[in-house]
């Protein structure tokens, strides 16, 4: 083996004993050789070391993290067997969707002709329907990456790409209807996929869940049962590092809090709501009105 | 489900048939700051590393069923490999690598240790393109030779001579200051 072979098999940790032997005896033998042999180790320990490099920014790495999640998600969900699809209170939610971007017409016409294999499909669907044609304001940092850019943008090719995690805020006003044709069986279905999802650890889910059943109990003036379940969304939202639905959850909690009478708590969450949602990127006007109008 | 003791290979899987967003979180923070630091090295400023960043990550997800074995580091950073080259291709005016980026502790200035790593950053600059990314890989990736060559599309031989022959280029650089430590 030459000296550079033995060398490296050295640095690198790799000689037989025979090899280091014979690495040894070459070491001892000549001076020049182990000259370079202590500096290649200094180097080498000094490249172990690592060198210093600017830190990643932490927001956007996990802001990152957070879209590819809900992406994921979202694909998690259209990727499920329809007949379980379609029973799942999911299945509904993605459903009302798709009918809303098919337009009224349509949607009316499957509610007249389809046969609902579930009771009071229409009382799931309503409000989402809302949530997904008022979704903009969630925006992946996938597609729109919020710093000005030197280079192209990249183009998300997947048609998945585009996730519209639940925006409770949104839905209160048009979900009215949905609240008004509510069979209290909703609300104990949603709460029994909470369970579901709580004991299958799926954190992204249970926050959606939560936030929507926080605001079916906000919506029926409930407000400590609310707050119960906006608090575990707030929770799961933390755990899975969505921060759309941390900011959801403050703004809801907020609103909670305001309709309670609790204004120093309500402008809390609501200011909470709206740093957030400021250094993500985030829509904030609809908490910033409400925290307004607590002053 | 914890993925801790899944190898990243069995990791993946998961995510590319379950589609389990915890194997992906699992997954992610594994390599993000690793890809991020690559990004950043290739292409000299955060706007254009956040952008490929973004882009890598995508990739990896909607290009899932095309990996099917091997190494996923070595295809994770293939693929960022490769973003970073079509970044650069797509630039219209070259821009100037930040020397900042390298330099973060620029003002404690006195140490030797400082002396070593400023160095050690100036001669890793000058390396010639093929050594300096092979070494990068090697100590900055964490990848192994294996993973190293399957990353440049060379053989594990290439591989261990080029990175081999960066810390040589690199000792010779640092050779005054080693021997003024000495």
């Amino acid at each position: 083996m030459t000296n550079d072979e033995l060398l490296s098999g050295y640095l690198d940790g790799t000689l037989t004993n025979e090899q280091m032997l014979e690495f040894e005896a070459r070491r001892s033998a000549d001076p020049a050789f182990a000259a370079e042999v202590d500096d290649m180790v200094s180097v080498e320990n000094l490249l172990r070391k690592g060198t210093d490099t600017a830190p990643a920014p932490v927001g956007f790495l996990q802001s990152v993290e957070s879209s590819m999640v809900a992406k994921i998600a979202a694909a998690s969900v259209g990727a499920v067997g329809i007949g379980h699809f379609l029973s799942s209170s999911w299945g509904w939610i993605a459903s009302a969707g798709v009918v809303a971007v098919g337009g009224g017409a349509v949607y009316l016409a499957l509610q007249s002709t389809s046969p609902a294999p579930k009771p009071a499909p229409v009382v799931r669907q309503q409000p989402v329907v809302s949530q997904q044609v008022q979704a903009p304001q969630v925006q992946s940092p996938i597609t729109e990456p919020t710093s000005p850019k030197t280079t192209p943008k990249p183009q998300p090719q997947a048609p998945d790409n585009h996730v519209t995690p639940v925006v409770p805020q949104q839905q209160i006003s048009k979900s009215a209807t949905a609240e008004a044709n509510s069979p209290n069986s909703v609300l104990a279905e949603l709460e029994s996929d909470y369970a579901q999802c709580v004991a299958q650890k799926k954190t992204l889910q249970c926050a959606q869940i939560a936030l929507q059943i926080g605001n079916q109990y906000r919506q029926r003036n409930n407000l400590q049962k609310a707050t119960e379940y906006l608090n575990a969304a707030l929770q799961q939202a933390r755990t899975a590092r969505i921060v759309q639905y941390q900011v959801a959850a403050h703004g809801s909690l907020g609103l909670v809090a305001r309709d309670g009478g609790n204004t120093a708590e309500a402008r809390l969450q609501l200011s909470k709501a709206i740093e957030l949602a400021r250094s993500a990127g985030l829509a904030f006007e609809e908490y910033q009105e409400a925290l307004d109008a607590l002053r | 489900m914890t993925f801790d003791l899944l190898s990243d290979e069995e990791v993946f899987a998961v995510i590319r048939d379950k589609n389990d967003e915890q194997a992906f979180t699992a997954l992610y923070r594994r390599y993000d700051k690793r890809v991020y630091a690559y990004c950043l090295r290739a292409l000299g400023n955060h706007e254009e590393a956040q952008d490929v960043f973004q882009l890598v990550m995508m990739t990896i997800y909607d290009k899932r069923q095309a990996f099917v074995d091997g190494s996923f580091a070595a295809w994770l950073f293939t693929i960022t490999r490769n973003s970073c080259l079509k970044a650069i291709r797509n630039r219209k005016n070259t821009t100037e690598l930040n020397e900042d980026i390298h330099t973060p502790d620029e003002h404690d200035g006195r140490s030797a240790d400082f002396m070593l790593k400023d160095a050690l950053q100036h001669a890793i600059k000058h390396l010639a393109d093929e050594f300096r990314e092979a070494l990068e890989l090697r100590y900055f990736d964490e990848l192994s030779y294996e993973e190293i060559a399957q990353t440049l599309g060379i053989s594990v031989s290439l591989a261990k001579v080029r990175v081999f022959r960066a810390k040589q280029q690199i000792t010779n650089h640092l050779s005054p200051i080693l021997n003024e430590l000495k």
